[in-house]
């Protein structure tokens, strides 16, 4: 019995056929993500077989993946939504370097001095703001005053533990220091802070009203916008405000290691930030020679703080345990 | 000799499948050092674990009840559309649950509750309306095979006295219904995470990605050392042969109005549901030709899809009937337990063990994956195979002892457990269609993923594709389902 | 004058059912007789006879069927027993008509098709074989399940009142079919509710 079981599961599937190709590990927002991967192959005859995240909550994602496929790797370029779990990936010596002249227009600041990773494409971290029709609620110009009792219970963040933000979290921490950072999960939780299962849910939460306030992304509020909601939208300017930009990364030890520098160049060149900049995900170009698309967000505009990713990345784990442990342990 | 390998034969893709990879990857990661056993789950994940049990048992409890009630008007009244009632109710529990989660905070919005009671009263609604219609559809197909004199003395009663009558009958195989979606609902994490509850499967996800895989690893054997013992005690009622015989037509059902009226309200929810997604997926006049684009690739991806899923399914159901025709108590244990924990850990041990021994041509191909949904599927398994021995008359299996062993397991009584595997296999089509956690880990670049798809469709709130999508899983959940509906009526 | 060879040897037999205990029985039948075990509703015909087949367990005593013993060390499948069986409620499996099953039991070894229609045509059945269970009333039912049973070819059949469901007309037709059976060398062993003249019977006791 078990040798024709194992004939079953061995026929179940078919193979694709032998052209140049290269594999593409994305965990950017696939309606996006797609149409520049298919723009790609147009231009270059390089099939793209991509794999899409999904919402952090739901499975272990992407980076495990690839963590996991360590042995053999499969994946040729990573394309990650955020740059942390990207750093520590790059830590763990599962990346090599990028070609150098990839990216060339982005500056040091987005990328991995060892060339490993480099950033592209940029979200900030925002608050989305219930809409001023229905009531007056002031913008918060720092993390600190969604601990403000006016707006007790009506502040909502998305799950800590995951996505970009655990990397604010994490961020947060690099800055402020363990102390200070534990004070400020316990002023949240003294002003009870609502806490949703992604970025999206704490946006529609806000929607709905069930919460003033909600710590997400540009990309989680300007995709409602265009659907026609009234929401408005703040930066946390007082503590500087957050970018965090979609990386591009080379596997070690991958399958198509010249079609994946290929891709990797041609996914950093400016057009495609100008592209993503466009799209409803209004992401912000980091690249000098790019330009800012009306109604799009430009860095200069915003002014980001400058972030040791490496540091920030080390604070990821102590930030989210932190987090679970003050913020969603009863 | 023969008894072992009744026992392994069945085993041999949960032992490589699940067992082997995850007990490597767990030594690996240090969750069985020393230290690592030092470190054993803190009181900080007793709550979590506490949450998870109260959730997944009362959402056990409530959809068993919901789904007794459907199967006990069902299958004790006649009247028409009730084919169709079986269809829809079935055709909503094979839509993923993203969809569905999407669908009920449309239509409920979230802040039409309290926050504290909604976070677990929703996860728990949630899960109860997805799986009534699996208890439902798993005590109709018992009640295919009640024992005819049964049946017909039920019939002479009045209408009322016949249905509670029925109802008492069915209790016992509801009380295990509710047993085997505790186990299925343990591992949930999708549904509670759109309610905000978090569940044991979550936090084991958690440490895995955060750096912290060995606790991880304890918690999820944590959760088997608790669960064992029980599972185990579940399939006790093996050793004691049933008795049970097919229990005829629709001749003699009362005809009940009330019934009709239970039931329209059952399935409003279901139809609300369709219509929700056909409203939204519905195109605007300039959409006309993007909407038919998806609408085509979504039936694509099905069927392309479906064949692995049938085998997948095909495959697990098999060895679950195998082992409890064999009486392997010990086998139906292990078959169960891949299914507690969540489909991420088998597939992270199939990837970073297993995978780097496989011949690299198999990286194009859904093996791995295969392999995967088919340890996740055990517990169903080991149900449909459960059920399916205990209702084979104690005479017809007595009359098959005497033939050889190969042919009375083969001509006598696999086909008379079709009539409960044969649901069981199109229900774990849905689940396997509907699995996005090892999905992502396992499926080659480029393997079409109806679920995975569309829950990349609604984190991204393209609405009207996940829409389009979710329509064309329900429209084909509701042929599938007419596929098990047919003897379930026929009633032979 | 030689013992004549025993088909079955059942010896101080004593089987548990719940919590009554049947036996010890002691019997013997010789190669193309019959026997039957009589006693009161309850006394325990149907459990000797699901012992001796090995389909419930014994609690002490040997059974010896064509001379080998069935209850020694290694248990011996009752599809290895060399016998037929013809249970007291319908086994019929309603999946296969009823010259499937008889050509499934019999194998390469028991009637083939053109016996098992001249058997049906005994029996009265010979229009009936190629329905299924379902479609058969339930003397009819009983009918085609002897005939199953005698297709098989095992030398010992065990018959649990096996003319319960059956007019005259039926009763005569199965008894004359049986009677050739032993002539051709089966042996019988019956559980019936009265003894009847022209069967030895064994007079079976429980305790509680």
């Amino acid at each position: 019995m078990r040798w024709w079981l194992f004939g079953l599961v061995l026929i179940a599937g078919c193979s694709p056929d032998g052209a140049q190709s290269v594999t593409v590990y994305c965990s950017h927002d696939r309606s996006h993500s797609e149409k520049i991967l298919d723009q790609f192959e147009q231009e270059t005859g390089i099939r793209v077989d991509a794999v899409y995240d999904t919402e952090a909550t739901k499975t272990v994602g992407l980076a495990q993946r690839i963590r996991s496929e360590r042995k053999r790797p499969r994946c040729d370029v990573h394309w990650s939504n955020e740059p942390l779990r990207a750093v520590l990936l790059a830590q763990e010596g599962l990346y090599r370097s990028l070609p150098s002249s990839a990216g060339v227009g982005i500056g040091a600041r987005w990328r991995d001095p060892q060339n490993l990773w480099c950033g592209f494409a940029a979200r900030a971290r925002a608050v989305a703001i219930f809409p001023p029709s229905a009531t007056r609620v002031d913008a918060p110009d720092s993390v600190h005053q969604l601990a403000d009792p006016g707006l007790l219970g009506k502040v909502v963040i998305a799950d800590p533990r995951f996505g970009t933000t655990g990397s604010h979290l994490a961020i947060l921490r690099a800055r402020l220091g363990p102390d200070r950072f534990r004070r400020l999960l316990q002023s949240w939780k003294t002003n009870q802070i609502q806490v949703a299962s992604s970025n999206s849910a704490s946006r529609d939460r806000v929607i709905s009203g069930e919460a003033w306030i909600g710590l997400t992304d540009t990309d989680d509020i300007e995709v409602v916008r265009r659907r026609g909601v009234e929401i408005d939208e703040g930066f946390l300017a007082g503590d500087g405000v957050i970018l965090l930009p979609n990386v591009i990364a080379l596997v070690k030890g991958s399958p198509h290691p010249e079609e994946a520098e290929q891709l990797a160049s041609w996914l950093l060149r400016s057009e495609v930030e100008e592209w993503l900049a466009a799209s409803p995900s209004r992401q912000i170009a980091l690249s000098h020679d790019a330009v800012v698309p009306e109604g799009g967000l430009g860095i200069a505009q915003l002014d980001p703080i400058e972030i040791d990713w490496v540091e920030a990345a080390s604070q990821l784990r102590d930030a989210v345990f932190e987090a679970e442990r003050i913020l969603l342990n009863p | 000799m023969n008894r072992l390998v009744g026992l392994l034969s069945p085993l041999v893709l949960v032992m490589f499948g699940f067992y082997i990879p995850i007990i490597w990857v767990a030594i690996e990661d240090g969750a069985l050092s020393l230290e690592g056993i030092r470190a054993l789950p803190g009181s900080g994940d007793a709550p979590v674990i506490l949450a998870t049990i109260r959730v997944a048992g009362l959402a056990a409890l409530l959809a068993t009840a919901i789904g007794w009630l459907d199967a006990v008007l069902l299958a004790g009244t006649r009247g028409r559309w009730r084919s169709i009632v079986v269809i829809l109710l079935l055709a909503s529990f094979l839509i993923p649950p993203a969809a569905l989660a999407s669908a009920v905070q449309a239509c409920i919005g979230s802040s039409s509750l309290r926050v504290t009671v909604r976070d677990e009263l929703g996860a728990v609604l949630m899960l109860a309306l997805r799986w009534a219609p699996m208890a439902a559809a798993m005590l109709l197909g018992a009640a295919t095979m009640w024992p005819l004199a049964q049946e017909r003395s039920l019939r002479t009663l009045p209408p009322l006295a016949a249905l509670l009558t029925r109802a008492r009958a069915m209790l016992p195989g509801a009380l295990r219904c509710a047993g085997l979606l505790l186990l299925l609902l343990i591992p949930a994490a999708e549904l509670p995470s759109y309610a905000g509850v978090e569940t044991v499967s979550q936090r084991i996800l958690i440490r895995l990605t955060v750096g912290d895989p060995a606790a991880g690893w304890q918690l999820a054997f944590l959760l088997v050392v608790l669960a064992s013992p029980a599972i185990f005690l579940l399939t006790r009622a093996l050793e004691d042969p049933s008795r049970s015989r097919r229990g005829g037509g629709i001749e003699g059902l009362p005809k009940v109005i009330w019934a009709d009226r239970i039931l329209l309200v059952r399935v409003l929810p279901a139809v609300a549901l369709i219509m929700i997604l056909a409203i939204t997926a519905w195109p605007r006049a300039s959409e006309l030709a993007v909407a038919g684009d998806e609408l085509l690739s979504a039936a694509l991806a099905i069927g392309q899809e479906l064949p692995r899923a049938l085998l997948a399914s095909l495959v697990a159901v098999l060895c679950g009937w195998r082992l409890a025709d064999g009486g392997h108590r010990i086998g139906l244990l292990l078959l169960c337990l891949p299914t507690l924990l969540p489909g991420s850990l088998g597939a992270i041990a199939l990837v970073s063990t297993v995978r780097p021994m496989l011949p690299p041509f198999l990286d194009d191909l859904p093996f791995l994956l295969t392999v995967a949904q088919i340890c996740k599927l055990g517990a169903l398994a080991a149900a449909a195979g459960f059920v399916a021995t205990r209702v084979l008359p104690a005479a017809e299996r007595d009359a098959a002892s005497l033939i050889p062993p190969t042919t009375a397991r083969w001509r006598v009584r696999f086909p008379r457990a079709l009539p409960v595997l044969v649901p069981a296999v199109v229900i774990g089509i849905a689940l396997v269609m509907g699995e996005v956690e090892s999905t992502l880990l396992l499926a080659p670049p480029g393997h079409p993923s109806t679920a995975l798809e569309l829950h990349q469709l609604l984190h991204f709130r393209n609405d009207e594709q996940a829409a389009r999508l979710a329509l064309m899983l329900a429209l084909f959940g509701a042929s599938m389902s007419a596929l098990i509906v047919k003897p379930w009526r026929r009633g032979e | 004058m030689l013992e004549q060879a025993a088909a079955l040897e059942v010896d101080q037999l004593v089987v548990q059912r719940g919590s009554t205990r049947i036996g010890p029985v002691t019997l013997k039948i010789g190669c193309g007789s019959r026997l039957a075990l009589t006693g009161p509703t309850g006394a325990g015909k149907s459990s000797v006879l699901l012992a001796v087949a090995g389909l419930l367990p014994i609690r002490s005593g040997s059974v010896v069927i064509d001379g080998k013993s069935m209850t020694g060390g290694s248990s011996i499948e009752p599809w290895q027993r060399g016998i037929s069986w013809l249970g007291q409620e319908r086994g019929l499996w309603p999946h296969l008509t009823v010259e499937a099953q008889c050509l499934l039991v019999g194998g390469s070894t028991g009637k083939n098709r053109d016996q098992v229609r001249t058997l049906a045509v005994d029996l009265d059945i010979a229009d009936l074989i190629d329905r299924r269970p379902g479609q058969l009333s339930g003397g009819e039912a009983q009918r085609a399940e002897l005939l199953r049973a005698v297709c098989s070819p095992g030398s010992l059949l065990l018959l649990d009142e096996p003319f319960s469901a059956q007019n005259e007309a039926g009763r005569g037709l199965m008894k004359q079919l049986l009677d050739r059976e032993c002539e051709q060398g089966k042996s019988l062993l019956l559980a019936l509710h009265d003894t009847q003249e022209e069967i030895e019977s064994v007079q079976i006791q429980s305790e509680i």
